[in-house]
């Protein structure tokens, strides 16, 4: 750096700088198998599980904390991540324990916000009815017979003036006696 | 009737049709089902028509029913699991309007089928006409008003005033409150069928013939090559026509 503090960069620096060899190794052992690790803990794995996962079937070994750290740091951010698919590598290294590892198995745990839209949208989908809905019928047949009422309003009259036949007659009689 | 049978499901919306169905409900004999539908599709040759016909009157196996008046009428039993299927694979053959004479027997045959059926039936375009046939006997009218409850809205329906006796009273039929209440829950149309000589009747039916026939001079028959039975053939035919054109909505698309 030079005085007047704009950084100058001398054939001699570059050289030392072109030397130093590139970084290709991933930062740390677990970085091939971060899609795997971070869904197992969507799954709800434990770290525990996860750690022995790693250790029997990928011969990877790594310290509790450094497996916490791995994934505290690169599980951000929290939203929904594509599905990734597995290599059929590990899924046959997986053999073994292939029904408690393999991720394809299993749809990763949703949050609580994702469960709760979910089930929004299953019960939005049962809010119509698939068919109408019955409705109260129209006309319902009462048991019973059916009913003339010319005949009964007939029946009625004749009873009527019977009534008062024999009513006229009493008087007469009374009136008689 | 039982009770389940009103809580069927009745659709709101009826689609424009496409075919229909005509026929007669089941239930009382001898009211005239046969009778008025052979002249139901004598009215529509009339009209130069082409309709399919169904028979399925298995009561009636050799005379009487509408294959003994029109032998190209398909025979159908009722009492079949796939009898009623008919109704719409008739359809499949082309001509859109499907007449079908019933039975007295097969009423439950006909509620089921139409509880299971109906829905698919209406969303292809298929139109019902139910024809109830009344006489002055209240258990015609029972049994109109029967199918009334089990069929709802889902057809539409024709009245047929039947004048069994020269002066028919109707009473029963046009006073009876649940009656009252089907007409105006309803609205059927409703025509009259007017007394017919029985022997003429009678004459025609036993040896096949139509009202059409006899009007038209094509029996030698004694009793039917009269003078006065052609004329009286004809005027009830002429009635009945009147009577059928008035009500034509029902019966055609």
């Amino acid at each position: 750096m030079s005085k007047s503090g704009i950084f100058v960069i001398t054939p001699e620096l570059q050289q030392v700088l072109d030397s130093v060899p590139e970084q290709n190794d991933p930062r740390s052992k677990l970085e091939p198998f971060k899609p795997y690790i971070l869904r197992w803990r969507r799954q709800g794995k434990t770290y525990r599980r996860i750690l022995q996962i790693l250790r029997d079937e990928c011969h990877v070994k790594v310290a509790f904390g450094t497996l916490h750290e791995f994934v505290k740091l690169r599980s951000r951010p929290r939203k929904p991540q594509p599905d990734i698919a597995l290599e059929p590598a590990v899924v046959q290294s997986a053999q073994s324990s292939a029904a408690a590892v393999s991720p394809v198995e299993r749809k990763p745990r949703l949050t609580s916000e994702e469960q709760q839209a979910a089930r929004a949208a299953l019960r939005a989908s049962f809010d119509k009815p698939l068919f109408a809905e019955e409705k109260q019928p129209l006309f319902v047949r009462r048991p019973g017979p059916i009913r003339n009422l010319n005949n009964e309003s007939l029946g009625e009259k004749q009873n009527a003036s019977s009534i008062d036949a024999n009513s006229g007659d009493g008087e007469k009689a009374r009136a008689n006696k | 009737m039982p009770a389940a049978l009103t809580q069927i499901p009745v659709t709101a919306k009826k689609p424009e049709p496409t075919s229909r169905v005509i026929f007669t409900q089941p239930g009382k004999g001898g009211v005239g089902k046969t009778a008025f539908m052979t002249m139901l599709v004598e009215w529509y040759a009339a009209h130069k028509t082409d309709v399919a016909l169904i028979d399925m009157d298995t009561e009636n196996k050799a005379q009487g029913s509408l294959a003994h008046f029109f032998p190209h009428a398909k025979k159908s039993n009722i009492h079949l699991a796939r009898g009623l299927d008919q109704f719409v694979e008739t359809l499949d053959g082309g001509i859109p309007i499907v007449v079908a004479d019933m039975g007295a027997s097969g009423g439950h045959v006909a509620e089921e089928w139409f509880n299971s059926m109906y829905e698919s039936a209406a969303e292809s375009g298929i139109a019902f006409t139910s024809i109830g046939i009344v006489t002055p006997d209240p258990a015609s009218v029972a049994s109109v008003l029967d199918y009334g409850s089990f069929l709802q809205d889902r057809v539409d329906y024709l009245i047929v005033k039947n004048s069994t006796v020269k002066q028919s009273d109707f009473g029963y039929w046009d006073t009876d409150p649940q009656a009252v209440e089907f007409r105006g829950v309803f609205k059927p149309q409703v025509i009259s069928m007017e007394y017919r000589l029985p022997d003429i009747e009678f004459e025609a039916r036993e040896h096949g013939l139509t009202l059409n026939a006899v009007a038209e001079r094509k029996t030698r028959l004694p009793l039917l090559s009269l003078t006065g039975s052609v004329w009286r053939a004809q005027a009830y035919r002429r009635n009945i026509y009147m009577e059928l054109d008035r009500v034509k909505d029902l019966l055609i698309l």
